[in-house]
């Protein structure tokens, strides 16, 4: 009777560290492969679409009007844009503004657009940091409470509620939130981001006071997923074997819950949490238009509409790496909060 | 000392069938028993009754006096002090019985720290030497390891270090051997035979591993006890057709299977021996009704054929 | 046991089915129901009356025609899209999913890379680089919206080729377009379908959202088109109530209806 597990247990972790640091970098690879493809796909839409890429690259209107008042600065432009370079010198071009962040001068205000840009996603921000946080928060209590006693009152009331504000049209609720709180209740103002002529404390708290209605809005959309998905993980985490094995052995159930029900539910739930973090900068629009909201959404919602395509584009650009990089942080999470990722079993 | 008086288990789901159907056992201390049956005979549902296990829509009558108290009757709180400290149940080592993101040396020294309130630390090498003494490994390497670096094996030698952890003398293990090969069902079998002081009710569908570790057989049919004795009785001298028919499709008796079984609903109203369509030795009066339990030459039996 | 088992009805999926069926009377038979071309100017910003049953909007259009054509218009998109949405799915996971290797590798990789793109931002961004349009907008709803019916799909296919009845095909040899066709269609038809009433859910809010943003269809109106005149007009701050209320109602309502059929309908196949 000799151990089958034989001497390479110490190999294995050994193994185990290194396989993990593999992982990260290949991980790390795909990410920026990933990054490479979108950037490079986003050159092809402007310079397969229909019309003068230099249309896109100024916008709409600006062009027009250059067009009919100043073609020398348009020749300017095209020379500068290089549009009359080869494809390959453009994309060579483009991909060095990428690499270096400068997008030129946005032409609704004549800053530099990542001024712009940057301006707007401390907005953004603004609302979708304390919306990510909170609603992960809340979705994982609240989850675990409806999905630890299924069918008892609490899930009963819960789950229909989450249910139809899952199904409830962004743009639609937004909509009920704003008639009801501040047209007809007037608890919140009904657009901005700050009141007029407020000073230091004053501001802030005219900020936070603005924040509300668009925050939770953001927060029950969130919490509402986040709560089916842990109520769904820890109700299937509850039927494993495991969980039988920890109440034979007479833990109480708080031990149970938190010891062996939660730490195996919260993997997932860890995982999607992460992936969560991808929308910080893009997943407000709706609510930033419908409360005037001057960030990430509207800034790019307002160069769609002006046609200022640079704008839009690098609004996009961002968002991808947003996405791609949390996408990147949650598999990281993942391998090193997962022990079966590590090393694959290696017996038998 | 575990007395099963009358254990009836079924599923409010599911009013007709009966998982369980009346069992009597009792199991005197340091004696290990046996339960052997098919997938699906109930004899897991059994063992999960009498540990208070099964789910809330379970509903199960009868008493299981472990000692002279009633499980059945105990509160959750109650439980908790019992569970793993007086009676402790070994799952499936093939199965998914351990947590896969815990080491399984914490594991292992789980019921110890909730039972003798033992620090973490010391119940973490308390588990060492366990997994020793069960040869799990012998380094503490392993140990640290997680669930699924085992084999199966491996895990459920763990599991049986688990169990008796805590100092638990009554032990009820479900299906240790399910899934193993021939070697690993030797090294769990030896394992088990290393209880000496504890008292032991396995379920296994395996007749040879029973033979190795039990002294007492109890076997179960379609949720009802057919047969019970010594285990060397058993296997030279069995009376029920049921456990004849198992001991001819057994390997070494040349594989004489009989016909898949798979009661109709229509053969659970009707009331007769459960086992009448497929018996050989089967008469009218066996389909009629249920035999009860016969005493014949030291042996528990349902079987019209022994009553008189 | 399947006695006692009667067949239960399905309550929320009726529901759902019958909300679809009303929207779809009514963007059929958009002609005879609209009492006015939807297009027709009148007096504007009229109240609800007899003659104009939710009023006129700021170009004296009356609103109820507004909503059957844009019943139209809406079921047209949803549906269309999620069409497009499912049926690239289907194709990419029967692919991947049968073929393996190197075909898997690439479509996963595909799926994986159109998965990391923020979606509204792309649709948003192909819709202004497009012309506008129902198709324009059909493909920006489209492209990034296939991604998870290929996962779900690609594992169901992995599935089903493991067994027996697609192995013994594929040891003797029948053409893979035949077991596709006529062995892993049929069999994945419940999940195919499931999948598209949710697609058109999805699909229907994200046009509500494009529309509502005003960059939906042109000179034909949608549900969100309405809302988007309706909510940049001010009639909320105007209490114009039969404005802004059906065409939230009606989105809501359809969104619903094809969530239910898709939700239920799953769990009626699983029992």
């Amino acid at each position: 009777m000799k151990n089958e597990n034989g001497s390479s247990i110490l190999g294995q972790l050994f193994l185990g560290g290194i396989v993990l640091r593999k992982q990260v970098l290949k991980k790390t690879i795909i990410a920026l492969l990933t990054i490479y493809l979108i950037v490079t796909i986003s050159f092809v839409l402007i310079h397969v679409m229909p019309g003068d890429p230099i249309i896109h690259l100024v916008g709409q209107e600006e062009y027009y009007y250059l067009l009919d008042n100043d073609p020398e600065t348009l020749n300017q432009m095209i020379q500068k844009y290089g549009l009359d370079d080869s494809m390959t010198v453009q994309y060579l071009k483009y991909l060095k503004s990428i690499v270096t962040l400068d997008f030129g001068i946005s032409y609704s205000n004549q800053r530099p657009v990542l001024e712009n840009i940057l301006r707007a996603a401390k907005w953004t921000v603004m609302l979708s940091i304390p919306t990510w946080i909170l609603s992960g928060i809340l979705g994982a209590v609240l989850g675990v409470l409806a999905g630890w006693k299924p069918g008892k009152l609490f899930d009963k009331i819960m789950t229909p509620i989450f249910l139809v504000l899952n199904t409830i049209p962004s743009n639609c609720l937004c909509l009920v939130m704003l008639i009801f709180f501040a047209y007809e209740l007037k608890w919140f103002p009904i657009n901005g981001m700050v009141s007029p002529g407020k000073m230091g404390f004053q501001r802030t708290v005219s900020i936070l006071h603005h924040m509300c209605l668009p925050l939770i809005i953001l927060i029950l959309f969130r919490t509402a997923s986040n709560f089916m998905l842990m109520k769904s993980a820890v109700s299937q985490v509850r039927k494993e074997e495991y969980i039988l094995t920890a109440t034979s052995k007479g833990l109480p159930q708080r031990k149970v819950l938190f010891r062996h029900v939660m730490r195996n539910a919260l993997l997932p739930y860890m995982t999607s949490f992460c992936v969560q973090m991808g929308g910080l900068l893009s997943g407000s629009m709706i609510v930033e238009v419908v409360f005037g909201w001057k960030g990430m959404g509207m800034l790019m919602y307002n160069a769609v509409q002006n046609r200022d395509f640079p704008t839009a584009q690098f609004c996009f650009l961002l968002s991808a790496v947003c996405v791609v990089v949390s996408n990147l942080v949650s598999d990281v999470v993942n391998l090193a909060v997962d022990p079966r990722l590590k090393e694959e079993g290696q017996n038998e | 000392m575990l007395e099963i008086k009358d254990i009836s288990v079924h599923f409010a789901s599911n009013h007709f069938v009966q998982a369980v159907e009346h069992i009597d056992l009792s199991v005197k201390d340091t004696e290990k028993v046996a339960i052997v049956g098919e997938t699906g005979s109930g004899k897991s549902i059994l063992l999960l009754a009498i540990l208070g296990l099964l789910p809330e829509n379970a509903v199960v009558t009868g008493q299981a006096l472990l000692d002279g108290r009633d499980l059945l009757k105990l509160k959750r709180k109650e439980w908790d002090k019992i569970r793993g400290a007086k009676i402790s149940y070994i799952p499936q080592g093939s199965g998914n019985g351990m947590n896969p993101l815990l080491r399984v040396g914490f594991q292992v020294g789980e019921p110890l720290m909730e039972h003798k309130k033992v620090p973490k630390k010391k119940a973490f090498q308390k588990s060492i030497e366990l997994m020793r003494q069960f040869h799990v490994g012998d380094e503490e390497m392993v140990a640290r390891q997680y669930p699924h670096t085992y084999s199966g094996g491996m895990r459920q030698r763990a599991m049986i270090a688990m169990g008796i952890a805590a100092g638990s003398r009554m032990i009820l293990a479900d299906e240790p051997t399910k899934g193993l090969d021939e070697k690993r069902i030797q090294m769990v079998a030896e394992s088990f035979q290393m209880l000496k002081e504890e008292t032991l009710l396995c379920v296994t569908h395996d007749l040879n591993f029973a033979k190795e570790i039990a002294q007492w057989i109890c076997v179960m049919y379609a949720a009802n006890q057919v047969e019970y004795a010594a285990a060397e009785e058993i296997f030279q001298n069995p009376l029920h057709p049921y456990t004849q028919d198992m001991l001819l499709a057994m390997p070494e008796n040349g594989l004489q299977a009989g016909e898949g079984f798979a009661l109709s609903h229509d053969e659970y109203e009707k009331g007769g021996c459960k086992y009448a369509p497929r018996c050989r030795f089967c008469e009218t009066r066996c389909k009629r009704e249920q035999p009860p339990m016969a005493e014949c030459g030291g042996h528990k039996v349902r079987c019209w054929k022994y009553v008189d | 046991m399947n006695r006692k088992r009667k067949k239960r009805v399905n309550l929320p999926m009726i529901f759902g089915i019958a909300i679809i069926g009303f929207f779809l009377f009514v963007a059929i038979f958009a002609e005879q129901i609209a009492p006015y071309d939807p297009t027709t100017m009148m007096t504007g910003y009229l109240p609800p009356s007899k003659e104009h049953l939710l009023g006129t909007n700021d170009l004296g259009q009356d609103i109820f025609s507004e909503m059957i054509y844009g019943t139209r218009v809406s079921l047209y998109i949803g549906v269309f899209a999620a069409f497009i949405v499912t049926g690239i799915g289907t194709i990419l996971a029967m692919l991947s999913g049968y073929f393996g290797g190197k075909v898997d590798k690439v479509i996963t990789a595909l799926t994986n890379i159109a998965m990391a793109v923020p979606s509204l931002p792309l649709t948003v961004l192909l819709v202004a680089y497009l012309k506008p349009g129902r198709t324009s907008l059909i493909i920006a709803i489209s492209i990034t919206a296939w991604t998870g019916t290929t996962r779900i799909l690609r594992s169901r296919v992995q599935q089903l080729c493991e067994m027996p009845f697609v192995k013994i095909e594929k040891t003797l040899g029948v053409h893979p377009t035949v077991i596709l066709w006529k062995h892993l269609l049929p069999n994945m038809k419940d999940i195919i379908f499931t999948r598209g009433a949710l697609a058109v859910a999805s699909a229907m809010m994200t046009e509500a959202s494009l529309s509502f943003l005003g960059l939906g269809t042109y000179g034909e109106k949608s549900w969100g088109n309405v809302l988007h005149y309706a909510f940049f007009r001010n009639s909320i701050m105007k209490k114009q109530v039969w404005w802004y209320v059906p065409p939230i109602v009606c989105i809501s309502l359809a969104v619903l209806g094809f969530m239910l059929i898709g939700y239920y309908g799953q769990q009626e196949r699983e029992g």
